[in-house]
């Protein structure tokens, strides 16, 4: 991957913008991803968020940049007959596969249900 | 608004207790989007469900726990459902932070501990440094047991179910659970 999504970049744009949103959905044991927390979201240097609508529902996966850095933040729902950290580590491996090679990865599990 | 009174996200226990109450309608927008509010949520409505349940239940046999459990388990939720600390789970990569909020593990043991009959749940404290990867913690469990029922059958049920899902879905090194009978429901003259 080469690229990273503009801002509020809706889900279903052009092909060659990675959707990060579906590609945490895609993920066996991920139950839903929503938007990190506002206090991160507004910080300076959010360069870009890739964004997916589920009906009345928002999620996001933030880009930001910390120290010179790009830092990818996703907040998850796990399954509860799934293994957490085996969950989110396959999430953190897909998020790695989709950012350039000096990004920083960060994922919150904020609800296993 | 008292901030005490809020999770994380602002949105308030009291706001959410009548949107349950509200049937969820009309639709929240944040509130069906935050994860926080979706764990109290969650809480409230299995709480409200466990009420009609013994409801139906003492209208043939079985005494319900008294009001006073029932506001007791609401402030539980109202005090332990913020997602707080964050503890880390290991990934080989070093560009690569997870974590698992308190809040979210505290909503899995007590959605988990609801599936047991004859227990209840009350407060639970997860003591230790739990943000510091393998240091040790404990788990301090408060519980509500139905008169009649066997209290080592029934905490140690809890006990074994409590380190079995913390095991799943956490990298906490669980070294005690403790379960404490701080109420015994449904004994002869309680409401």
């Amino acid at each position: 991957m080469t690229g990273l999504p503009s801002i509020h970049e809706p889900a279903g744009t052009p092909e060659d913008q990675p959707d990060l949103v579906a590609r945490i959905r895609a993920v066996d044991g991920v139950t839903d991803v929503y938007s990190p927390r506002s206090a991160i979201a507004r910080i300076p240097g959010l360069i870009a968020a890739a964004a997916g609508a589920d009906g009345d529902r928002v999620a996001e996966v933030a880009v930001t940049v910390r120290d010179g850095m790009p830092l990818v933040a996703a907040r998850i729902a796990t399954a509860s007959h799934d293994n957490t950290p085996a969950a989110a580590r396959r999430v953190a491996d897909a998020l790695l596969a989709n950012t350039p090679g000096d990004a920083q990865i960060s994922i919150q599990i904020a609800r296993i249900h | 608004m008292n901030d005490d009174d809020a999770l994380e996200c602002g949105r308030s226990i009291d706001e959410l207790s009548s949107y349950v109450q509200a049937g969820r309608t009309p639709r929240d927008r944040h509130i069906e989007s935050c994860p926080d509010c979706l764990n109290v949520i969650e809480a409230l409505e299995r709480v409200g469900q466990l009420s009609r349940d013994l409801v139906a239940d003492d209208a043939e046999h079985l005494p319900r726990p008294p009001e006073s459990w029932f506001e007791g388990i609401l402030s539980v939720i109202h005090s332990e459902l913020r997602a707080g600390r964050s503890f880390p789970i290991h990934h080989p990569d070093p560009r690569v932070t997870i974590t698992v909020t308190e809040g979210a593990v505290r909503s899995l043991v007590r959605s988990s501990a609801d599936e047991l009959d004859g227990i209840y749940l009350g407060r639970t404290q997860i003591v230790g440094d739990a943000e510091t990867p393998g240091a040790p913690v404990r788990i301090d469990l408060t519980a509500s047991v139905a008169w009649g029922r066997s209290i080592p059958d029934l905490t140690s049920a809890l006990r074994d179910l409590v380190y079995r899902v913390l095991a799943e879905h956490t990298e906490l090194n669980v070294t005690a659970v403790n379960v404490a009978v701080e109420e015994l429901h449904g004994t002869e003259g309680e409401e």
